[in-house]
């Protein structure tokens, strides 16, 4: 495990210059917009790097060298969902100290009270790692995008249709909606943890068996 | 060491079908040509894929069940499969420094400089004989009790290949109950290094004998035709018509040459053996 | 040790480094009690399977050239030297009588014989 993520880290920061554009962009960002967007953004960009290292074991055919190493296939996934909540971790810190120290600057620390809301940025964003690394996993990593394309395609449609169904007739989300706008903070910040950890045991599970049954 | 017990794996139309072993301390070769099966073999050893029927067995474990411990005591070079090309051998030393235990640094560093490896490029940047090298250096980079090398030697010249040789000979000098299960094309490359050799064509074993038995009692016997007619034919394993009469594969030079004076018999390398096992009739 | 081995020999590689390693020890170069290099060493170094070097050191042991000591290494037996001198000349001159009895099947007669052994001498 502790090599894997050895390998993960080298691999990642072989991309300096892509990382660099990337820090400018968030603090840019951060400089230019008023709202706490960079947070999600720097954590976004950290779940991109992350999960193409995927990209990166499979290249030059990789995977069947990597798999001859000292862990088993199991290791591997989890390594792989461990090393994207790192990056998520890590960025969102960084993406936080952005926001507070400029926020800090320029309106005295008005928008602070938001920080506790912002640790919600965390397990949305790390779904979308759940969402891939599967996808990635099975299909590869060119597939796995045009998959990952069909899928949000797929969701946008599914989105499209309930709303016009919300608005047409009678809503039937309407009491879900009312229901958690009267839920107090804490809750609903509990309530999206528990979501993305249970998409995440779903995509684990997935991970595994597709990783179980390959051959290299 | 190393027991393959019937394995099975189809590719379409494609059958591996054989069983080999592998004995503590022994330097098992595999040849044959390109698409013969070795890699399959091997990938099937390492458990990289999954037979469709037989057994492999490493020290007695299931190749697919091994555990990290197992695995640390294999030491793996595959001929188109490494770390990432981006990495660079300082990286790569970070890596297995985490990954092995028993990662000697010393030797891996001292090794890549005398290999003339630089150790702050990035690999995409090596020759192929580099790649090869550095391939072969991770494999024996943590004291592995088995080194499995798939074609370690393919696209070098020769004075690379010797290299690569030669490190396998220190390797298997510090040890002498370190296993070896290499395999190449090039067969005059496991002549000088193999105790046994398996000869694979069409996915199957053709093949399997001492090496010191391949040099020392098989031949090539070139006779005419009138001679060829009244040879006897009992230790003949194949025979191939040439433009002079016949070249006849015997695994019993010596029978040859005592009751046959004056026969013309050419020592056979393991070349000729591929040849005339795997091309005559 | 100085071995040169003949890939295109018909003697078998094993009896090529038996033979040589007999003639250091018959000759005094390798000494009683010295210790032979490791099979894999020696195997490393001539570029030979290991099989076939432990093949020539089992050999030379069932001869009572040397003595393998298990797990530390093989060494030159303590041989009587004058004997082991003593068996090839034997050797030699059993292949003297195979060459002169083969000559006489041919039709030679002794002073044929010895005209060849004289130029052959010569050439020597």
């Amino acid at each position: 495990m502790r090599g894997l993520i050895e390998k993960d880290l080298r691999l990642t920061l072989v991309r300096k210059q892509t990382i660099a554009i990337f820090l400018l962009m968030a603090l840019f960002m951060g400089l230019s917009m008023k709202g706490s967007f960079v947070v999600s953004y720097v954590t976004m960009l950290a779940m991109i790097i992350a999960t193409s290292t995927i990209s990166y074991d499979e290249y030059d055919n990789g995977m069947a060298f990597i798999f001859t190493m000292p862990f088993d296939r199991r290791t591997y996934v989890r390594e792989k969902y461990l090393f994207n909540l790192i990056m998520a971790i890590g960025a969102w810190v960084f993406g936080i100290l952005v926001y507070g120290i400029l926020d800090l600057i320029r309106n005295n620390g008005a928008g602070l009270g938001e920080i506790p809301m912002l640790v919600t940025v965390v397990p949305c964003i790390y779904m979308v790692a759940a969402i891939m690394i599967p996808l990635q996993l099975y299909f590869g990593t060119e597939k796995g995008r045009l998959a990952l394309a069909v899928l949000f395609g797929a969701i946008v449609v599914v989105v499209m249709a309930g709303s016009s169904v919300i608005k047409s007739s009678v809503n039937p989300l309407a009491a879900v909606a009312k229901a958690l706008d009267g839920l107090p903070v804490a809750a609903s910040i509990l309530l999206v943890f528990a979501g993305a950890a249970i998409l995440t045991g779903i995509s684990y599970l997935c991970s595994v068996r597709i990783v179980e049954k390959k051959e290299f | 060491m190393v027991k393959v017990e019937n394995l099975v794996k189809n590719y379409g139309n494609f059958k591996l079908e054989l069983s080999m072993e592998i004995a503590d301390g022994r330097v098992t070769g595999i040849v044959g040509k390109n698409g013969a099966g070795k890699s399959t073999t091997i990938k099937s050893i390492l458990g990289l894929i999954k037979p469709d029927g037989g057994h492999v067995t490493i020290n007695g474990v299931e190749a697919e069940r091994l555990s990290s411990r197992d695995k640390e005591k294999i030491g793996v070079s595959l001929s188109d499969s490494g770390f990432s090309m981006l990495l660079s051998i300082r990286d790569i030393i970070c890596i297995l420094k985490k990954m092995y235990p028993a990662f000697d640094e010393a030797f891996f560093t001292n090794s890549c400089k005398a290999q003339g490896l630089p150790m702050n490029k990035q690999i995409k940047e090596y020759s192929t004989g580099m790649r090869a090298k550095l391939r072969a250096l991770i494999a024996m980079s943590h004291g592995a009790q088995l080194l499995v090398m798939d074609e370690p030697t393919a696209g070098l010249d020769v004075e690379a290949r010797n290299d690569i040789l030669d490190m396998i000979r220190n390797y298997l000098r510090e040890d002498d109950k370190r296993s070896v299960l290499i395999s190449s094309h090039i067969s005059s490359d496991l002549e000088g290094l193999c105790d046994d050799i398996y000869l694979i064509h069409d996915g199957k074993v053709v093949l399997h004998e001492d090496t010191d038995a391949i040099l020392d009692n098989y031949g090539v016997l070139k006779v005419s035709e009138e001679a060829y007619e009244q040879l006897d034919k009992s230790y003949i394993l194949r025979s191939r018509k040439d433009s002079f009469g016949y070249s006849c594969f015997t695994n019993e030079k010596h029978y040859y040459a005592e009751n046959n004076p004056g026969i013309v018999i050419e020592n056979s390398g393991i070349d000729d053996l591929i040849l005339m096992m795997t091309g005559g009739n | 040790m100085h071995i040169i081995l003949n890939n295109n020999s018909m003697v078998p590689i094993y009896e090529q480094l038996m033979d040589q390693v007999k003639n250091e020890i018959i000759s005094g170069e390798l000494a009683e009690g010295e210790a032979l290099p490791s099979v894999r060493a020696l195997s490393g170094e001539l570029r030979i399977s290991a099989l076939t070097v432990k093949k020539a050191y089992d050999k030379l042991e069932e001869e009572g050239f040397v003595v393998t000591v298990h797990g530390k290494g093989t060494y030159v037996a303590a041989t009587d030297k004058s004997l082991a001198m003593e068996a090839r000349r034997k050797t030699v001159e059993d292949d003297f009588a195979a060459a002169i009895r083969k000559a006489g099947s041919v039709g030679f007669s002794k002073e044929d014989i010895m005209e060849i052994v004289k130029i052959i001498l010569e050439e020597y």
